[in-house]
C-alpha cells in the first residue's frame, strides 16, 4: 500500500489521496518520517543526494530507472513479483506486448525516417538523443536520430548540437518536445520557424513533416502510458 | 625672442602629445585590422568544414548550396551579433567602471543580468507559452533590477560603495529567485540551460534586426558620455570643481551602461566577463582617457566574443557549447593573469 508519494502534478487518479511528501529530488524528511514506510522508492538521478540523507533516517530505500520506455517495463517485471503481484504485471506486460506487435507490423519494411528531435521552447532548446525516453522510442520504431549521424562521444539525453551539422544532416522528421500548452508553443515554434530562414532549407520543413509531440505522453516518461506514446510515435512517424 | 622661446616651448611640450596620438591611433588601427582578420576567421571556421573557396562563393554567388545556406544564415547573423554584444558589454563595464571608480565592476553588478535572467528564466519555466516575450521582458526585468538597486543606493545623492553594496543584495535576492524556479521545474531545466549561460547558437537575422538599433541608440548614448566619464574619474571634487553635476552623471552613465547590457543580456543571455576584462585590458593598451578607451574596449569586446563564439562551435564540434561558459573558462585566468601582472589595477 503507497502510503505517502511525491508531490507531482501527473499522479494517476487511484493515487490521488495518498499524502504528498514534496518535490521529488527533495522530499520532506518529517512528513517522510511521520508515515514510518517499509520501503521508500526514489528516482535513480537523485540517488547521490537522497542515499545518504534515507541511510542517515533510517529509511530502507530502493531507487530504480524510470527514465526510460524500457525500464518502465523492467520496473513492472521487477515489482510484480516484489509485491506479490505477479499475475497483474503479467496482465500489464501481455497487454503492452500485444500492442507493441500491433506497432511492429505498422512499421515493418518501411524506410526509416531521419528525425531530429527538438527539447525546450523556440528561444532555447536541445536536441533529444537515442538515450532520452522520445528517443529511446524512436528508435524502437525504426528510426534514425540525427544525433547518431554525428559522433558525439557522449551519452546524455539532450545535448546542444551545432545548426550547422543539423542543416548538413538535413532532417526527414522533426519532432518538437515541449512543456506548456501545446497550441502556443507551437504558435511561437511556427514563428521561429518562419523568421529563421535556416529551417525553410530541411526537408522535413519542406515535406511539412514538422510534429508537435503532445506534452503529457512525451515530456517526460508517463509511466505505463508509454505504450500510448508509443503508439501516438509510429502514428507520426509512419502516417 | 620671448615669443620664439614660448613658441619652442609649446612645441617642445606638444611633440610628445603628437607621439602619444599617432601611437594610439597606431593601437586603434592595429586592433581595427585584427577586428577584419578575426570576422573572416570566423566565417571561416565552423562545425562543418568547408573550403575557403567554398566560403567564398557562399558570400558572393547566389546559387543555392549547403555552404551558403550556413554560412549566410549562421555564421554571419553570428558574427555580426556577437560583435554588436560584446562593444555593448565592454562599452557597459567600461563606463561603470568610471562610475564605481572601481576596476572590479562590471555591468552585472547593477543587477541588470539577474533582473533580466529571472524574468526570461519565469517565463521560459513558468509561462512558456508566452516565450516570444522573452527579449522584452528580460529587458524590464534589467530596467526596474537597476532602479531598484540605484533606488536602494540613494542617500541624497549617490555613493558608488552604496550602488556596489545595493548591486550585491539584489543580486543575491534575484539570484536566489532563480536558482528557486530552476529547482522547482528542474525537469524543464535543460530547455534555459543555454540562455543562462548565454548562447549566440540558434539566433538569426531577425536577432540582429531586434538588437541592431538599440545599440546604435546605446552606442550614441556612450560616446556622449564620454566627457563625464574622463571626468568622474578624477574622483568627486575634482569633477566638480570642473563643473560636473557628479550625481547625475553617475546615474546618467549608469542608466547608458544598463541599457547596453540590458539589450545584450535580452537578446542572448547572460554573458560574463567581457564587460569586466575588456576595459582593463584597454586601459592598459592605451590609457584612462575615454575618447580613446571607449572606442577601443568596443572593439577588443567585439573580437573577444567573434573569437569565443567561434570557439563555442568549433572545439567539441558538433557539440555546441555557450559562449558564455567559454568566456567564463578562458576569462577567468586570463584575467587573473593580467592581475598578476599587476597592470590591470589602476
Amino acid at each position: 500500500m503507497p502510503v505517502g508519494m511525491a508531490t507531482t502534478a501527473r499522479a494517476p487518479e487511484i493515487i490521488r489521496h495518498v499524502p504528498q511528501v514534496g518535490a521529488p529530488r527533495s522530499p520532506n524528511i518529517e512528513q517522510l518520517r511521520a508515515l514510518n514506510p517499509d520501503l521508500v522508492i526514489a528516482n535513480i538521478l537523485f540517488k547521490p543526494a537522497l542515499q545518504p540523507i534515507f541511510r542517515q533516517h533510517g529509511f530502507t530505500a530502493y531507487f530504480i530507472d524510470n527514465q526510460r520506455y524500457s525500464s518502465v517495463i523492467a520496473n513492472v517485471e521487477m515489482f510484480g513479483p516484489a509485491f506479490g503481484r505477479t499475475e497483474r504485471a503479467n496482465e500489464i506486460l501481455n497487454d503492452i506486448r500485444r500492442r507493441e506487435a500491433v506497432i511492429r507490423q505498422r512499421v515493418q519494411g518501411r524506410p526509416s525516417p531521419i528525425v531530429m528531435i527538438i527539447f525546450g521552447t523556440a528561444q532555447s532548446f536541445m536536441l533529444s538523443t537515442e538515450f532520452s525516453y522520445a528517443g529511446e522510442m524512436a528508435r524502437m520504431l525504426g528510426a534514425r536520430n540525427i544525433t547518431t549521424t554525428m559522433n558525439v562521444p557522449l551519452n546524455v539525453q539532450t545535448i546542444p548540437l551545432s545548426m550547422e551539422n543539423v542543416l548538413a544532416a538535413n532532417p526527414q522528421v522533426i519532432l518538437r518536445i515541449s512543456h506548456g500548452n501545446a497550441e502556443e508553443m507551437q504558435r511561437m515554434f511556427e514563428r521561429e520557424f518562419t523568421q529563421n530562414p535556416l529551417w525553410g532549407t530541411m526537408s522535413a520543413v519542406q515535406n511539412g513533416r514538422v510534429i508537435d509531440l503532445p506534452v503529457d505522453l512525451f515530456f517526460s516518461n508517463p509511466g505505463l502510458p508509454m505504450v500510448d506514446a508509443l503508439e501516438h510515435l509510429a502514428r507520426v512517424l509512419y502516417p | 625672442m620671448v615669443e620664439m622661446a614660448a613658441r619652442t616651448a609649446q612645441q617642445v611640450v606638444r611633440a610628445p602629445g603628437y607621439a602619444r596620438l599617432a601611437k594610439r591611433m597606431g593601437i586603434l588601427v592595429f586592433v581595427l585590422l585584427s577586428f577584419v582578420a578575426v570576422a573572416i576567421i570566423s566565417l571561416r571556421f565552423g562545425s562543418l568544414s568547408f573550403t575557403s573557396g567554398e566560403i567564398v562563393s557562399a558570400l558572393f554567388s547566389e546559387t543555392d548550396s549547403l555552404a551558403r545556406n550556413i554560412v549566410m544564415n549562421i555564421r554571419l547573423p553570428r558574427l555580426i551579433l556577437a560583435g554588436i554584444v560584446g562593444a555593448n558589454l565592454a562599452i557597459s563595464g567600461a563606463l561603470l567602471q568610471s562610475v564605481m571608480r572601481n576596476p572590479l565592476a562590471d555591468p552585472g553588478l547593477t543587477g541588470v543580468s539577474t533582473g533580466a535572467a529571472l524574468v526570461a528564466v519565469t517565463i521560459m519555466l513558468v509561462f512558456p507559452a508566452y516565450g516570444g516575450l522573452v527579449p522584452l521582458a528580460a529587458f524590464v526585468g534589467g530596467t526596474l533590477a537597476v532602479l531598484l538597486v540605484y533606488f536602494l543606493a540613494w542617500n541624497r545623492g549617490i555613493d558608488p560603495v552604496r550602488i556596489i553594496l545595493a548591486g550585491v543584495a539584489v543580486n543575491a535576492l534575484l539570484g536566489g529567485g532563480t536558482s528557486l524556479l530552476s529547482l522547482l521545474y528542474s525537469d524543464r531545466i535543460q530547455g534555459v540551460l543555454m540562455w543562462l549561460n548565454g548562447s549566440i547558437a540558434g539566433r538569426s537575422w531577425y536577432h540582429v534586426r531586434m538588437l541592431a538599433p538599440y545599440s546604435i541608440f546605446g552606442l550614441i548614448a556612450a560616446v556622449m558620455c564620454i566627457k563625464s566619464a574622463n571626468l568622474l574619474q578624477l574622483g568627486d571634487d575634482v569633477a566638480k570643481n570642473l563643473g560636473l553635476k557628479v550625481n547625475v552623471a553617475r546615474v546618467v552613465l549608469s542608466f547608458v551602461a544598463a541599457f547596453l547590457a540590458g539589450i545584450s543580456v535580452s537578446v542572448v543571455g547572460l554573458i560574463g566577463f567581457v564587460g569586466l576584462i575588456i576595459p582593463h585590458v584597454s586601459r592598459l593598451l592605451i590609457g584612462s582617457d575615454y575618447k580613446f578607451m571607449l572606442p577601443l574596449s568596443a572593439m577588443l569586446g567585439s573580437i573577444l566574443l567573434i573569437i569565443a563564439d567561434t570557439a563555442a562551435r568549433t572545439v567539441f564540434r558538433p557539440v555546441e557549447l555557450p559562449v558564455g561558459i567559454i568566456m567564463a573558462v578562458v576569462g577567468g585566468p586570463f584575467f587573473l593573469y593580467l592581475l598578476r601582472k599587476g597592470g590591470a589595477m589602476r
